[in-house]
C-alpha cells in the first residue's frame, strides 16, 4: 500500500486514479491499517462483494 | 494483492480501464486449468522444522515423504498458499474442517506454502490450529507453475492431477468433496471448478460501484465509450484518464 501511496502520488497530477478494493474481513481494522500507512488514493470495501468473489481471487 | 486493472486509453474515447493487469488472474485460471491430466512433478518440501520431503508421482504410485515416513495417499488434496493471505486463511479453514471426514479413507489434505518461512507458515498452521500438515515447497518452475493463483490440486493415486482450481470461495468444499469421493470409489470425477470471472485485455472493466472503506457513502468507478468516471462520496464526479487498482488483503 505505501508504493501505491507513492504510485498515487507520482501519477495523480497526470489524471491517473489509483484505488484499492479493500477484501480484509474487518473494516475496522483495514481503515486503521489505511490511515496508519497514510493513504489518500481511494479505497473501495470489497470484503463480502460480488466483484470480490468474481475477481478476487489468487 | 493482485492488481485488477492496469492503464492507458489505447484509443480517444474508449476508456482507459483496461485490464492488463488482471491478466494476473487469467494465469492464475489457466495454470489450475492447465493441470488436470497432469502427472504432477516431483516437488521438494520441508517442513516448519527444517525436515526434507517430497512429493512424487513414481512407478505408477503417489509418494509422500516427509522426514523419512512416507505414505501414499489414494487421494491428496494439495492447497498451494501463503501464510498472509486471508483468502488462503478462509481456504485453510474450511479444508480443516474437512479433516476428520478424510481421517481412515486414505484421503489426505496437504498445504504447500509457496510463499513465506518456516516462521510464518508455522504461524500460520498454529494460529488456525490446522489438523492436517502445512510444509513449505522448495520452489522451482515446475512446482511454481502448479502453485500459481493459490490453487488447490486433487490427484489420484497414481499421481494424475484430476482435479484444479485457483483461489476459494465459500462452498468450493461441496465440489472438492464430490471430486474426492469419486477418486475413493473409482470413479471419474466429473466435479469441475468453480466458475470465476477472468477479465482479459480489451475487456470492459466491470462497473465498481461499492461502500468507500473511511467516510460514509459510495464510491464508483465507470467506464464508458466516453471515459472512465469516478464518483466520490460527496457525488462529485472526476475524470481520469487512467486509473490503476488493486485488491489488497493487506
Amino acid at each position: 500500500m505505501v508504493h501505491l501511496q507513492k504510485i498515487h502520488e507520482s501519477l495523480a497530477a497526470r489524471g491517473v486514479l489509483v484505488f484499492v478494493i479493500a477484501m480484509h474481513p474487518d473494516a475496522g481494522e483495514a481503515r486503521k491499517l489505511t490511515r496508519e500507512l497514510g493513504v489518500t488514493f481511494p479505497v473501495f470495501q470489497g470484503h463480502g462483494s460480488t466483484l470480490g468473489d468474481l475477481y478476487a481471487y489468487g | 494483492m493482485q492488481p485488477v486493472s492496469g492503464l492507458r486509453p489505447r484509443t480517444a474515447g474508449l476508456p482507459g480501464l483496461c485490464v492488463t493487469a488482471a491478466a494476473f488472474v487469467l494465469i492464475a485460471s489457466s495454470a489450475a486449468a492447465q493441470g488436470v491430466g497432469d502427472r504432477i512433478p516431483p516437488i521438494r518440501l520441508k517442513t516448519t522444522a527444517g525436515e526434507n520431503g517430497r512429493l512424487a508421482a513414481e512407478g505408477g504410485a503417489l509418494t509422500l515423504d516427509v522426514a523419512g515416513k512416507q505414505t501414499n495417499p489414494k487421494v491428496l488434496l494439495v492447497h498451494f498458499l501463503q501464510p498472509d493471505c486471508l483468502q488462503c486463511e478462509a481456504e485453510a479453514r474450511a479444508l480443516d474442517a474437512m479433516t476428520a471426514e478424510c481421517g481412515g479413507t486414505g484421503a489426505v489434505i496437504l498445504g504447500l506454502a509457496h510463499r513465506g518461512n518456516a516462521a510464518s507458515v508455522a504461524a500460520f498452521r498454529d494460529r488456525l490450529k490446522l489438523a492436517y500438515p502445512v510444509l513449505l515447497l522448495e520452489a522451482d518452475e515446475a512446482s511454481t507453475k502448479l502453485a500459481a493463483g493459490d490453487a488447490t490440486r486433487i490427484v489420484d493415486r497414481t499421481g494424475v492431477i484430476r482435479f484444479a482450481q485457483a483461489g476459494f470461495g465459500d462452498g468450493d468444499q461441496r465440489t472438492w468433496r464430490e471430486a474426492i469421493s469419486a477418486l475413493l470409489d473409482g470413479r471419474e470425477v466429473k466435479a469441475t471448478a468453480p466458475a470465476r470471472a477472468v477479465l482479459k485485455a480489451g475487456d470492459r472493466m466491470p462497473v465498481i460501484e461499492l461502500p468507500a472503506l473511511i467516510g460514509d457513502g459510495k464510491l464508483a468507478l465507470r467506464g464508458t465509450e466516453g471515459g472512465l468516471a469516478f464518483e466520490d462520496t460527496q457525488d462529485r464526479v472526476t475524470r481520469p484518464s487512467a486509473a490503476v487498482g488493486f485488491f489488497s488483503r493487506y
